[in-house]
């Protein structure tokens, strides 16, 4: 059977994925042995996001002073 | 701040996101519960940040030096370090490179105070992440009623001192030679 899902479409659901598997947990053990991610002394990507209050926060307006950035789920 | 990714364990109560306003409902909700006094902010749906920053990290942490770079990135948390990396960076005027890359994961911390993430999503969000990652829903289940007993050791964020290290280390190797000594017994 064709798959006629978006590329786009079906990033979005690899990403939001339903179920927790295995194979999850083993992509982040991979990646720390690879170190993926923005390496210390490279530049900090620009980001925009809106805060759970509302507000519109960019990492541009905050230069001058050190960040702290931590992602987590909350689950 | 906090930057608030997808649902890493979603279950009967929190299922996955399908929407931004649910995503945006699930980061209210955590820092409500949590009682968060930073900001959390929430990335797109998609995880722009996330992946650009991470790749998909499960709960990484990055430190941006004044000039915005990436002055410590400690791809799990691992708090003592952080602290570690936090006040070297001050040190240095905020500007510049503190401790690197960490690659050390926050274990015992996740267990001791981490059951309650699963278990907004649900009992199958807790079931899969046992099943996902060999026990893990049943230890933070039970790191958390022991957290009065284990906290203090557990939730740091600054390093044990040595001594207390040595004796740890010293207190497991006899437990574990005493284990082995009664397997051995019983078998032989």
């Amino acid at each position: 059977m064709t798959d006629t899902t978006a590329p786009d479409d079906r990033q979005l659901k690899k990403y939001n994925y339903e179920h927790f598997w295995l194979k999850h947990f083993l992509a982040d053990i991979g990646r720390t042995f690879k170190g993926a991610g923005v390496r210390p002394g490279e530049k900090a990507p620009e980001f925009e996001m809106p805060s759970t209050d509302g507000e519109q926060v960019s990492l541009r307006t905050l230069h001058g002073e050190p960040v702290l950035l931590h992602f987590g789920s909350g689950t | 701040m906090d930057v608030f990714i997808h649902q890493a364990h979603p279950g009967e109560v929190r299922h996955h996101y399908t929407t931004f306003e649910d995503k945006l409902a699930g980061a209210q909700e955590y820092k409500q519960q949590e009682e968060l006094p930073w900001p959390v902010l929430v990335d797109d749906l998609a995880g722009t940040a996330h992946l650009e920053y991470s790749r998909g990290m499960a709960d990484p942490t990055f430190l941006i030096d004044a000039d915005g770079r990436v002055a410590f990135y400690g791809m799990w948390t691992h708090a003592p370090t952080l602290n570690r990396a936090i006040v070297e960076l001050l040190d240095k005027g905020g500007r510049g490179q503190a401790v690197g890359l960490d690659r050390t994961p926050h274990l015992l911390a996740s267990f001791v105070d981490g059951y309650r993430g699963p278990r907004r999503g649900g009992r199958r969000g807790v079931l899969e992440y046992d099943l996902g990652a060999g026990g893990a829903g049943s230890l933070s289940f039970l790191g958390n009623k022991a957290k009065r007993l284990l906290g203090p050791l557990a939730l740091r964020s600054t390093p044990l001192p040595r001594k207390t290290r040595l004796a740890l280390g010293l207190g497991f190797a006899t437990f574990l030679l005493l284990l082995v000594s009664l397997v051995a017994a019983v078998v032989g």
